[in-house]
Order: C-alpha cells, then structure tokens, then sequence
C-alpha cells in the first residue's frame, strides 16, 4: 500500500513539472528587439543623377 | 654698323611676322573666321601688316571676383525622420508573430538648412528649401523578403506619408520550421508630383533581421501548450490524495496554533 503510494506520488511530481516545464515554454515571452536608422536629410530629398554621380566616383 | 643693325631688325620682324602667321593658321579657334566660337581665353588680335602684331591679354579669372551664385536647393521633406524596426528574435515553431517598422518624425531633429560656400564669405546662413510635400505626393513603400517563412502580406505595402505623422507597417510572421531564418525589410519612397509629372522612387533602407525558430524536444508551440494542460490536469488527479493530506495537515497546524 506505502509503495503504490510513493510511486504515485513520484508520477505526480513528474507529471507535475513536466507540464510547468512545457507551459512555461510555450507561454515565455522571447521580447523584442528594436533597431532605430536615423534617414540623413539627403535620402528626403528628390532623386537627382548629380546625387548619384559621386558616389560612383567614390566607388571608383 | 647701321646696315647690320638693320639686317638684323629687319630678321627680327620678318621672323615676328612668320610665327604671327603660322599661329594664325595652327589656331582652330581663329581658323574658322566669323563663324569662331567665342573663347574666355586670352585673345590673339593679328593685323595685315606683317610688322604689327599686338597681344591683347584676355580677362583673368582670379583678378576680378566672380559673383557669387548659391545653388538652388531641391525640394525636400522638412522633417527629420527616424527608422525603427521591432522584430522577434526568437520564435515558437508554429507560432506567429509580429515585425514593425514605423517611420517616426523625429520631435529633436529640427532641420536647419544651411549653405556652406568653400572660399566664400557665405557660411551657416539659412537657405529656403521647397517643401516637397507641396509639390509632390509621397508614398512610403516597404516589403520584407523572408525565405522560408510564411509572411503576411508577401508583397509590397504601401501608404501615404503626411506631414508630421508617424508611418506603420506591419508584417504577421509564421514559422512552421526550426531554423535560423533572414530577411531583409526594404524601405522605399515614391514622389508623385502634383503637377502630373514622371514619378520618381528613392530607397531609403534595407535592414537585415535575423529570427531563430525554436522547439522544446521537437515539439512545436500548439502541441506544447496541450501537453503542459493535459499534464497539469494527470498530475493533479495522480496527486490528489496527498493533496488531501496537504490540506488536512495544514488545518490542523493552523488549529493547533488557535
């Protein structure tokens, strides 16, 4: 009788951290991650070929 | 003595003479007569008579000061702006979620166009730019390129931008595999101008983003979620006995202590 109880009492338990261990995984938020990219005043401006010009020679 | 004096002037003007002709010839800009374009360079003027020539030395650029003539700014947007992507970097299998990219007018960011003229007295002065959304619509455009993963909406979005207001776009992701997935969030610009003109597009950035898809023992998030509730329910039948005791035994503790 003290022996069916100590193993159920072991399956409790498994079972017991088993379901904490896959919900805690399922519901743990992972967060997010933020990048901020300041827009140069140039890039708000009109496409021009003049403003593509040195940057190629640049390049080059 | 005087002969030779002479002779020798004489040479000397005839040889003048000779070379005045020859550049005359050799000069294309002269060649053509009348019909010469009109050069900044130092003028030749060359007489007929073979004993004159005179130079008359043209205009010099660096000894009268050229007007100084400011370029004329293009349009621009009269707005600071700021870029911000919020991604997840890890992921459930089989889970979704959310990436976002506002394009946030910057409140610290006031633009002070200035013009800065090299050799010039003109520095920091304050320069009128056209705002561009007086002439133009503008439309900001984004996409993001994800291989491997369900991305809702898979193509190009697009939305209006207005003057001091923030724009959003969001993507819904959703991963059925595990693995380490990249992208590329693409940000574009679209100048629609008002007048009906040719429209012109501009990007402006192409952020890289890296997500890792997880599982826990190879089981995604869904049946996760269902084995935790169903082991959670199997623990508290096996353990409900020693519940009871629990329960027992700390109401007599509690009554004890009374």
């Amino acid at each position: 009788m003290k022996t069916r109880r100590i193993i159920r009492l072991v399956l409790a338990l498994i079972f017991l951290v088993s379901a904490c261990l896959l919900l805690a995984w399922a519901f743990w938020p992972f967060g997010d991650v933020s990048h901020v990219l300041p827009i140069p005043p140039e890039n708000l401006q009109l496409p021009t070929p003049g403003s593509v010009i040195p940057v190629l020679l640049l390049v080059i | 003595m005087k002969r030779a004096l002479l002779l020798v002037s004489g040479f000397v003007i005839l040889m003048v003479s000779l070379s005045c002709f020859c550049g005359t010839m050799s000069d294309p800009g002269l060649s053509g007569g009348a019909g010469g374009e009109e050069t900044s360079a130092p003028t030749l003027a060359v007489l007929d008579t073979p004993t004159a020539a005179i130079i008359v030395p043209g205009p010099q650029p660096t000894e009268q000061p050229q007007p100084t003539s400011v370029p004329t700014p293009q349009p621009a947007i009269q707005e600071a702006r700021t870029l911000v992507l919020e991604w997840p970097p890890v992921i459930r299998a089989g889970d979704s979620d959310i990436i976002r990219l506002t394009l946030e007018v910057d409140e610290l960011g006031n633009i002070t166009p200035t013009a800065e003229i090299e050799g010039h007295a003109v520095t920091g002065e304050t320069v009128y730019i056209p705002d561009l959304y007086d002439t133009h619509n503008i439309v900001a455009m984004a996409r993001l390129d994800l291989a491997g993963m369900q991305v809702s909406p898979a193509e190009i979005t697009s939305q209006a931008l207005l003057p001091g207001q923030r724009v959003t776009f969001y993507w819904s992701i959703h991963p059925e595999e595990v693995g380490e997935y990249r992208g590329v969030v693409w940000f574009f610009l679209r100048f629609v101008p008002l007048d009906g003109g040719p429209e012109s597009e501009r990007a402006i950035a192409a952020q890289d983003i890296q997500i890792q898809v997880v599982s826990f023992l190879g089981l995604k998030a869904g049946p996760a979620r269902i084995l935790g509730v169903v082991g959670g329910f199997i623990s508290t039948v096996f353990g409900m006995p020693f519940l009871e005791d629990g329960v027992k035994w700390t109401w007599k503790r509690i009554r004890q202590g009374k």
